[in-house]
């Protein structure tokens, strides 16, 4: 439990029914950068958010956040603790100016009103609008704002751009690029969009089922991985025996193999296994990635 | 003091190169084909990452590759510099990477199935459009 | 947390704005029409049944919205307390209610009170307040059933509603009493307003407060879920004396007879010759029933009106109206609407008084108005410390007037004006067991049948029946005495007591608080049998290992374990039900 780690967890598990949400994770996030969380539907990403900032406790494990015990967070915490997620809710029936006089009141000592005037420029708000009125990317631009302008020291977006069009999105990146590197200031991101989460994250978390499945810098886990192009005649070998197996495709009678942590042996093997051509190819992260979740359902059944 | 030269530079995320690839990389290509002077000044990290919408940390990491390949040079408190290009690279070195380059290039093009002599036409091309202001 | 309270008040402003209006609109317009309702003490109950349900839709509304797990969490992820929070938000929603109910209310007794023929007492603004508690009260109950954990959540209203309805309290101290249940909702509501909602209070002081209030409500559920599911296995297997035929001469049988038959089967039971005399002499004569003693006595300062306070003299065209602070009726009369003076008796009212048909009773005195010269004359004055408790009935020659120590007959002379002559007729129970009374004038004696036995069927009390005879010189005799049977089983009638006798305490001490009942509840005391002490101490003893068991199941601490198993054993069955509920749940 030190201050140096922004996000910590030991062991967390929290059943969700008779699934596990959170299988025994262990993660230790340093201070500092931006951290991408990914994972598919049902990985856990949501509940590890809730569970960090003690809205749901856990069934093993602890958790805990800037060094604080995450069921026991102080309001002291909480002033230091930014959360998007991707509902973006703001009380609907609030003027966006009565929000914003809610928010400065809480963080007066700490409010960034550079930060957020960088932020809202990009949007076209008016004060006295309603924010039940708004388009779901001004409310987008409007809560990462106020999320940015309370100078948190650990910043948590959960999809923050789920459901926005392109150029709010846009804005939404560029303004929290511009916030990077400031005052040892932590950034967790969690997302779909791959290609965001290339642009952005200094490191990659991978859950997978509720497990930690890799923590690497993005090209870490690229590195790791290639694409072989061999024609392996007629059906090839069984999944089971090729090793490092990610993924396999046959189309048009050539075999496609994605492996991770396999040198220049595979070309030896696939060599063994009758091919003629052999390629290797390095991977974009979204193949990877992609891949990589996947593994456990390698491809058509051979 | 020279002011900051214009980088004209773009990313592609779904491209198999990661993101520092790429911008070392293009700024390779640029400091070779004589766009970007011996002594320009290049964009700083936060200027060039807001640029190209990526993270500070991914351009520092480029910047950092490149100053220690000598492509760049780093002012202290000024900033970073295109360096006078000098052959750093042993015969040896220079061999391997032309195989590693010569590799890349045909594993990407082997599934378009072209003539070969064509392909290395191309390349003979695009080599001399580089070739006038590479000096040794 | 002054700017959320702001922000949280100014998105309900308007809707309170709209709807105060309305309710002010909605009360001048209902007085014009219908100006006597304001007095009538079931429609202000009615009123508060609507103000208590309307804050509840109001606090289930603005709860449910926030409960939900991203509303929540923007909610609650600030560097502000979580109690902090519920002030601001909740305390703006009570805000409104207030604003939308206290505020018409006082208006209208504002505008009732600079009109000349009403009259308003310090009473009637007591009231208006009182409104507004029971609205906050609603308020607080729907916000706790919507934050709380489901499976515990609707125990607030179980308890809150029981409590507030059932208790007895008068003026000021009904207020005391509704202030008491905010305060206690308030911290049932900081209990349920935390980050991880889905569990119970980690502070021992509101998980005490939590699970206690949870017991109370499953305590209540189980008298009259148990009571009702008791008596239909009864009648579904044909035996339930209420519903199938009752047995003959038994206690069902005794309470809807009627009275000749009453009183002849008592004699019959005495085998004794007088008692078989006056049973020849019976058939024929008329048996009249009088009215045993009322649910509550009007008290001074009470917020609604146990009866009717007004009353018209025709002759003189004046339509009095009985005022607490003035301690007087004030009138006003009829043809230019203009105040005719206060009208009072010699000696003060000891008690507000109850218009009975055209007579006054007030405490232990019996008021008539003297026609010809507009003022109260005393009939009858009880002998001191005595109360008339129920409404005089004039049987033949007499009126019988029913005090809390012996039943009155006067002679009817005495309402004219004639010196009141009466026997006294000494009840053998107490008067808050009476369930019936029955009188026969015979030519030389009159009898007089007292059936004793309130909530002596479906509950614990004793039922019993005297049947005496009193001759004009005032001799009372007694000529029969029977007991009755219970028909039902003990474990029915005491599962008051054996389902938790701390509880049934508790309960009972929080619906008298601040009553003034007094001498009109007074009971017999109930002997409980011992095998039910028995069998509560048994059960207690039981729930207490259960409780143990489940304690250890859960992995509770070993501290927190003997809380829980003490408390069982303290409580009783609800208590272990309590703990189910609202007790740490994943292992």
């Amino acid at each position: 439990m030190t201050a140096a780690l922004a996000v910590e967890t030991r062991g967390l598990t929290r059943l969700h029914g008779r699934k596990r949400a959170l299988d025994g994770l262990d993660l230790a996030l340093p201070r500092g950068g931006i951290h991408a969380v990914i994972g598919s539907n049902g990985a856990g990403k949501s509940t590890l958010f809730r569970l960090l900032l003690g809205f749901q406790s856990p069934d093993a494990g602890d958790c805990f956040v800037l060094g604080q015990r995450s069921n026991s967070l102080t309001p002291a915490d909480r002033k230091r603790i930014g959360f998007v997620n991707e509902e973006h809710v703001l009380p609907g029936w609030a003027r966006v100016d009565t929000v914003l006089d809610v928010q400065r009141s809480h963080f007066a000592d700490r409010w960034d009103a550079r930060a957020f005037d960088a932020v809202i420029a990009c949007f076209d708000l008016s004060g006295r609008q309603r924010v039940g009125q708004l388009s779901r990317g001004e409310r987008a631009g409007f809560n990462l704002a106020l999320a940015l302008a309370q100078s948190p020291d650990l910043l948590i977006l959960d999809e923050p751009t789920l459901g926005l069009d392109v150029v709010a999105r846009k804005r939404l990146l560029e303004a929290l690029i511009a916030t990077v590197g400031e005052e040892d200031r932590t950034i967790v991101y969690c997302s779909h969009q791959i290609d965001e989460v290339e642009r952005l994250a200094d490191t990659l978390v991978v859950l997978e089922r509720g497990k930690l499945a890799s923590f690497s810098a993005p090209d870490a886990l690229c590195d790791r991985i290639t694409q072989w192009v061999a024609d392996v005649p007629f059906k090839g070998p069984y999944h089971d025996a090729v090793p490092g197996l990610l993924q396999h495709r046959q189309i048009d009678g050539v075999h496609h193999y994605i492996v991770i942590d396999q040198g220049e042996a595979f070309a030896d093997f696939l060599r063994a296994q009758g091919a003629h051509t052999v390629q290797a190819m390095p991977v974009p992260l979204d193949r990877a990635v992609d891949a990589f979740l996947t593994r456990n359902h390698a491809g058509p059944a051979r | 003091m020279p002011r900051t030269t214009p980088l004209a530079i773009t990313i592609a995320p779904g491209d198999g190169r990661s993101i520092a690839g790429q911008i070392v990389d293009g700024i390779r290509r640029r400091v070779s084909s004589g766009e970007l002077a011996v002594g320009a000044q290049l964009p700083s990290v936060r200027g060039l990452a807001q640029q190209l919408a990526v993270n500070p940390n991914t351009v520092s990491k480029a910047y950092g590759e490149l100053v220690a390949g000598g492509w760049l040079l780093s002012r202290a408190g000024l900033g970073l510099y295109v360096a006078a290009q000098r052959d750093q690279l042993s015969a040896v070195e220079r061999d391997r990477r032309l195989d590693a380059a010569v590799d890349r290039f045909v594993n990407d093009v082997v599934a378009i199935r072209c003539n070969p002599d064509d392909a290395v036409a191309r390349v003979a091309v695009a080599l001399d459009a580089l070739a006038p202001r590479q000096s040794a | 947390m002054f700017e959320l309270y702001k922000a949280e008040c100014r998105r309900f402003a308007r809707w309170a704005m709209v709807i105060g209006a309305l309710h002010l609109a909605a009360l001048l317009f209902i007085d014009r029409l219908f100006p006597g309702l304001r007095d009538e003490g079931e429609v202000c109950d009615i009123l508060g049944a609507v103000y208590g349900v309307s804050g509840a839709i109001l606090g289930v509304y603005q709860a449910a919205a926030y409960a939900r797990m991203n509303h929540w969490i923007t909610l609650l992820h600030r560097p502000l307390a979580p109690w902090r929070i519920m002030l601001a938000v909740s305390g703006a929603g009570a805000t409104m209610v207030c604003a939308a109910i206290l505020l018409p209310l006082l208006l209208f007794t504002a505008s009732q009170a600079v009109q000349v023929g009403h009259v308003v007492d310090a009473r009637h603004w007591l009231l208006a307040v009182a409104g507004a508690l029971i609205a906050t009260i609603g308020f607080l109950t729907g916000s706790c059933a919507a934050l709380a954990p489901r499976r515990y959540g609707w125990t607030a209203v179980v308890s809150v509603a029981i409590l507030t309805a059932g208790n007895s309290a008068v003026g000021a101290g009904a207020l005391l009493c509704q202030a008491a249940i905010v305060v206690i909702l308030f911290f049932l509501l900081a209990g349920a307003f935390r980050p991880d909602r889905a569990r119970a209070p980690t502070n021992p002081a509101l998980l005490a407060l939590t699970a206690g209030v949870a017991a109370l409500s499953v305590y209540f559920l189980l008298l009259i879920g148990g009571g009702f599911l008791y008596q239909m296995s009864l009648v579904a297997i044909g035996r339930n004396a209420l519903v199938n035929m009752p047995p003959p001469g038994g206690l069902v049988e005794a309470s809807r007879a009627d009275g000749d038959d009453l009183i002849a089967a008592a004699l019959r039971a005495a085998h004794t010759p007088q008692a078989d005399a006056v049973r020849a002499r019976l058939p024929g004569v008329d048996v009249a029933r009088i009215p045993v003693a009322m649910e509550a006595l009007p008290a001074w300062g009470e917020l609604t009106n146990s009866g009717p306070i007004t009353f018209a003299d025709s002759s003189r065209r004046i339509e009095w109206t009985f005022s607490h602070d003035a301690r007087a009726f004030r009138g006003i009369r009829q043809k230019d609407l203009q105040p005719a003076g206060e009208l009072r008796p010699a000696e003060a009212f000891e008690a507000p008084p109850l218009r009975v048909g055209d007579m006054m009773m007030a405490g232990g005195s019996l008021y008539v108005l003297d026609a010809s010269r507009g003022t109260l004359e005393r009939r009858v004055r009880l002998p001191e410390g005595e109360l008339i408790v129920a409404r005089p009935k004039s049987v033949g020659p007499t009126v019988a007037i029913l005090g809390n120590r012996a039943l009155h007959l006067f002679d009817k002379t005495m309402l004219d004006g004639a010196a009141p002559r009466a026997v006294a007729v000494p009840l053998p129970g107490a008067i808050g067991d009476l369930r019936r009374l029955d009188l026969a004038h015979l030519p030389d004696v009159t009898i007089v049948s007292f059936f004793f036995g309130r909530d002596s069927i479906e509950g614990p009390a004793a039922a019993w029946q005297s049947v005496v005879s009193v001759t004009p010189d005032g001799a009372v005799r007694t000529l029969a005495r029977r007991s009755f049977d219970p028909e039902f089983s003990d474990a029915l009638r005491y599962r008051a007591y054996w389902l938790s006798p701390a509880i049934h305490v508790v309960a009972d001490a929080a619906g008298k608080v601040g009553g003034t009942a007094g001498p009109i509840q007074q009971r017999a005391p109930v002997q409980v049998p011992r095998r039910v002490w028995i069998a509560a101490i048994l059960l207690s003893i039981l729930a207490a290992l259960c409780a143990a068991l489940l304690a250890r199941r859960r992995r509770l601490s070993t501290t927190a374990a003997a809380a829980w198993s003490l408390a069982t054993l303290a409580l009783g069955l609800p208590m272990l039900i309590s703990f189910w509920l609202t007790g740490k749940r994943r292992p």
